[in-house]
């Protein structure tokens, strides 16, 4: 093979690093599989009732959220504090440090009790990486709510603003 | 081309080499977390972010180190053309749909995708031109390439 050709260099490149990469991801303890896993949806409120024996995030609908605001369960605030204070859902918490965010957590429910993680909008993916922070954290039975202040503001459902 | 010159193209190259090498770091250490980045940009379909998560730390890695130690120049310099032209596609169609998420570059913690990233990433483009169009093969270990023909 002719190295001296940028061809056969790219070629060389893009497969030392398919054959590492995938070697570590077999050996690794957290190996990813190779296509991502789509989030388990609720589709009903009894399933949130549901005994689960694995820790799990589930995804709800503006439905569901409704539902569960409505029967007091706690809601996170994944948003910069700034956002927060200028309007969340009503009894949503929000701290930037994740160690605070966790200890006023535990102050309000056990590790097995539902909660809701939300975010700005279904783009935002902060939700999503602060439920699985909490996840690692211990917190066994998270509900994401993708659509988020703005789905919640759009339905016309309680805020406190500023 | 002067001594002056040649000494630059060392060192854009040994700059280059250090940023992919110090981006890769991160996401090779915690591949999870750069898919997540990733499927927060929404373009990557079929929930191919993983696979994409787990090759492209490592493509940086080698890439980074080849040009740090001036192996296969010619092809690293190439694939960082590429990718830096990928990600200011990406970057740009996130900020078009108003998408405010982290960039996941694996420079700096928390730094959001915006303007001031596609101009770094211009810039490096800058420096990866330059290595294309070099003269001087200084400090290269292998191959010995055709350049000095050029």
């Amino acid at each position: 093979m002719n190295f001296s050709s940028s061809l056969y260099q790219i070629y060389f490149y893009f497969i030392i690093s398919l054959l590492i990469s995938v070697s570590v991801n077999l050996i690794r303890n957290d190996s990813l599989p190779y296509i991502a896993k789509e989030l388990e949806k609720i589709k009903n409120i009894n399933q949130v009732n549901e005994i689960i024996s694995d820790s799990l995030i589930r995804e709800i609908d503006i439905d569901i959220a409704k539902k569960l605001f409505q029967n007091n369960m706690l809601f996170i605030d994944a948003r910069a504090e700034q956002y927060y204070d200028e309007g969340h859902i009503p009894r949503a918490i929000c701290n930037d440090d994740i160690d605070k965010l966790v200890n006023e957590i535990e102050n309000r429910i056990a590790f097995d009790a539902g909660f809701v993680v939300y975010c700005s909008d279904d783009d935002c993916g902060s939700s999503e990486e602060l439920a699985i922070s909490l996840q690692e954290q211990g917190f066994a039975n998270i509900f994401l709510f993708k659509g988020g202040w703005k789905q919640w503001t759009e339905n016309n459902l309680p805020v406190n603003v500023k | 081309m002067n001594r002056l010159n040649e000494y630059l193209v060392v060192i854009i190259r040994i700059i280059l080499g250090t940023i992919f090498l110090w981006a890769s770091f991160d996401k090779i250490i915690d591949p999870a977390q750069f898919a997540r980045s990733i499927s927060n940009y929404h373009i990557v379909p079929l929930g191919l972010e993983n696979s994409v998560a787990i090759i492209l730390p490592w493509i940086e890695f080698f890439i980074g180190s080849g040009l740090i130690l001036g192996i296969m120049v010619d092809g690293a310099t190439m694939i960082t053309s590429f990718l830096l032209v990928i990600f200011n596609i990406m970057i740009s169609q996130a900020i078009m749909r108003g998408f405010n998420i982290d960039c996941g570059c694996g420079l700096r913690d928390g730094q959001l995708v915006g303007v001031e990233k596609i101009l770094e990433n211009f810039v490096l483009l800058g420096g990866s031109y330059i290595l294309s169009i070099r003269a001087s093969t200084l400090l290269e270990i292998y191959p010995k390439t055709k350049l000095s023909n050029k």
